[in-house]
C-alpha cells in the first residue's frame, strides 16, 4: 500500500468514531457550563452556606485528575448507579470542568464594575434582572476567551474516555494500531484530526468574541 | 404624587461604617418640586447620605420615607420604592454593553414592564429632552463625559421618579462640559421635579436651589435659602468652609 493510499485508509477506519468525541465534548461541556453557572454564582451569593459548599466543590475537583474522576464515576459510583460507560464519561468530563468554569464565570462577573450593579439597583431592577440584563451581558465578553480555552481542553481531554472503553478517536487509534501494527501514520492522523477540530473551534471563539465584542471597547476609546 | 407629605422624610438616620459614624441622627423633610443643594467639606457625609435616600447603603437607625412609603432595604418593596427615585452618579454609570437608547429604555422594559416600543419611544423622547436626540445610537464609549452624564440623567428620569438625586453630578467632568450637564439640571428644576444634590457647583446652588444644607461629620450644621447659607454662614465651621471655596 503507498502512503496516500494508507492515509486514506486510515481516515475512513477513524471517520465514524469522530461522532463520538463530538458528542462527548459537547454534552459534557453543555453540563460543565450549566453546573458552572450555578456554582459560579452560589461562589457570590454572599449566603455562607453555599458559598462554602460552592468553593468546597471548586477546590476538590480541580484537585484530583481528571482520569482519575472519571474511573470513579464509571467504576465506583457506577456499578452502584448502574451507569453506562457513555453516561460515566459525560458526567465525569463534565463535573471536572464545571469547576474550572465556575471560577472563570465568578471572575468574569466580579470583574465588572462596582457602579453597574449600583446603576441597575437604582433603576429598581431586582438582583436577577441586575445579574440578566447589565452584568452577566458584560461578563460574557470577559468570559469567552478562557471558557473557550476550556472547550478546547475539553475536546482534547475526551480522549481520556477510550479508557473506559468509549469508542471514541483516540479508542479508534488504538483499534487500527492493534490491527494493523501501523503506529507512526495512525497517531500522526489521530493527531491531524483533533487539530483539524480545535482550529475549527478556534474560528468558531473568534466569531463568538466578535459578536460579544462592545462598540468603542478595545477600539480606542474616544473621549 | 397622591400624597400631602414632603416628597422625601428622613428621621433620625445614622449610618456608620465600622467605627467611623457618617451620618449622625440625622432629620430632613424634602418638600414636592423642592431643589436641595447639599454642600460640605470631604468625608462630611453627603454621598453617604444621598445613597441612603435610595437605600444603596443601609441605614444604622432612622427611617426614611419617600413619597410616604417607608425605604426598607431588608424589604422586598426596596424595589418599588427605588424606581421612585433616581440616582445620577459621579462616574455615569452608563451600561456600557447598550447603546444611549437601550440604556434609557432598559429599566422601563424590565422593571416597569412597559412594551418594547412604548418605553424605545419614551426613551427617545427623554434623550431629545436633554439634547441628544443625534446620539440615540451612540455607545457610551463613543459618547464625552457630558453626553454621558445627561444619558444617565434622561435613563433616570425614564422611570418617572418622584425624587431625583445627583452624587457630585459634574465632579468627573472637563469644565468645558459641566455646562452642558448643569443646563439640563436647571431645566428639569424649573420643571418642578424634587432634587436632592451633592455637588460642589456654588454657582449652581446660588442660582438654582431652593435650600442650601451645610453638612460637617454626618450633621446638617446650616440650613437655609442659598443667599444666607453661602453669604451669611452662622456656624463656625460653615464659615471656615466657604471662606475657603468662595
Amino acid at each position: 500500500m503507498n502512503q496516500g493510499a494508507l492515509a486514506l485508509n486510515i481516515l475512513k477506519f477513524l471517520a465514524p468514531a469522530v461522532p463520538m468525541t463530538v458528542a462527548v465534548t459537547v454534552l459534557s461541556f453543555t453540563l460543565a457550563l450549566i453546573l458552572g453557572l450555578a456554582v459560579g454564582l452560589s461562589q457570590i451569593s454572599g449566603y455562607r452556606p453555599m458559598v462554602l459548599l460552592a468553593k468546597g466543590y471548586v477546590d476538590v475537583l480541580r484537585g484530583v485528575p481528571l482520569l482519575v474522576q472519571i474511573f470513579f464515576i464509571y467504576f465506583g459510583l457506577g456499578g452502584l448507579l448502574n451507569l453506562e460507560r457513555f453516561a460515566a464519561g459525560v458526567l465525569a468530563i463534565g463535573i471536572c470542568y464545571s469547576a474550572y468554569l465556575a471560577e472563570i464565570i465568578r471572575s468574569g462577573i466580579e470583574s465588572i464594575a462596582r457602579g453597574q450593579h449600583e446603576a441597575a439597583a437604582s433603576l429598581g431592577m431586582s438582583n436577577t434582572q441586575a445579574l440578566r440584563f447589565v452584568i452577566l451581558p458584560q461578563a460574557t465578553r470577559v468570559i469567552i476567551p478562557p471558557a473557550a480555552n476550556e472547550f478546547i481542553a475539553c475536546l482534547k481531554d475526551s480522549s481520556l474516555v477510550s479508557i473506559i472503553g468509549l469508542r471514541e478517536l483516540t479508542r479508534a487509534g488504538r483499534e487500527y494500531y492493534s490491527q494493523y501494527f501501523v503506529d507512526f501514520q495512525t497517531w500522526l492522523l489521530v493527531g491531524v484530526v483533533y487539530l483539524c477540530m480545535t482550529l475549527l473551534l478556534t474560528k468558531l471563539t473568534r466569531h463568538l468574541e466578535h459578536r460579544f465584542a462592545v462598540r468603542g471597547f478595545g477600539m480606542g476609546v474616544r473621549r | 404624587m397622591d400624597h400631602d407629605g414632603p416628597a422625601l422624610r428622613a428621621r433620625g438616620i445614622s449610618k456608620r461604617f465600622g467605627n467611623l459614624v457618617v451620618v449622625d441622627g440625622l432629620d430632613l423633610d424634602v418638600a414636592v418640586s423642592e431643589v436641595v443643594v447639599m454642600l460640605g467639606p470631604s468625608g462630611s457625609g453627603k454621598s453617604t447620605l444621598l445613597r441612603c435616600f435610595n437605600g444603596l447603603e443601609r441605614l444604622d437607625a432612622g427611617i426614611i420615607e419617600v413619597g410616604g412609603v417607608r425605604l426598607d432595604p431588608t424589604c422586598d418593596t426596596i424595589h418599588a420604592v427605588r424606581a421612585k427615585v433616581g440616582m445620577v452618579f459621579q462616574q455615569f454609570n452608563l451600561f456600557p454593553h447598550l447603546s444611549a437608547l437601550d440604556n434609557v429604555a432598559l429599566a422601563p422594559r424590565t422593571v416597569l414592564k412597559l412594551p418594547k416600543e412604548q418605553a424605545i419611544n419614551q426613551a427617545r423622547e427623554r434623550l431629545e429632552r436633554v439634547g441628544l436626540g443625534a446620539k440615540l445610537d451612540s455607545f457610551p464609549a463613543e459618547l464625552s463625559g457630558g453626553q454621558q452624564q445627561r444619558v444617565a440623567i434622561a435613563r433616570a428620569l425614564a422611570m418617572d421618579p418622584q425624587v431625583m438625586l445627583f452624587d457630585e453630578p459634574t465632579s468627573a467632568l472637563d469644565p468645558e462640559m459641566i455646562g452642558e450637564v448643569l443646563a439640563v439640571m436647571r431645566d428639569l428644576a424649573q420643571s418642578g421635579m424634587t432634587m436632592i444634590v451633592v455637588s460642589h457647583e456654588i454657582g449652581f446652588a446660588r442660582e438654582v436651589a431652593h435650600r442650601v444644607i451645610f453638612l460637617d461629620e454626618g450633621k446638617i450644621l446650616e440650613s437655609g435659602p442659598p443667599n444666607q447659607v453661602l453669604s451669611a454662614p452662622r456656624h463656625p465651621r460653615a464659615k471656615e468652609f466657604f471662606d475657603k471655596v468662595l
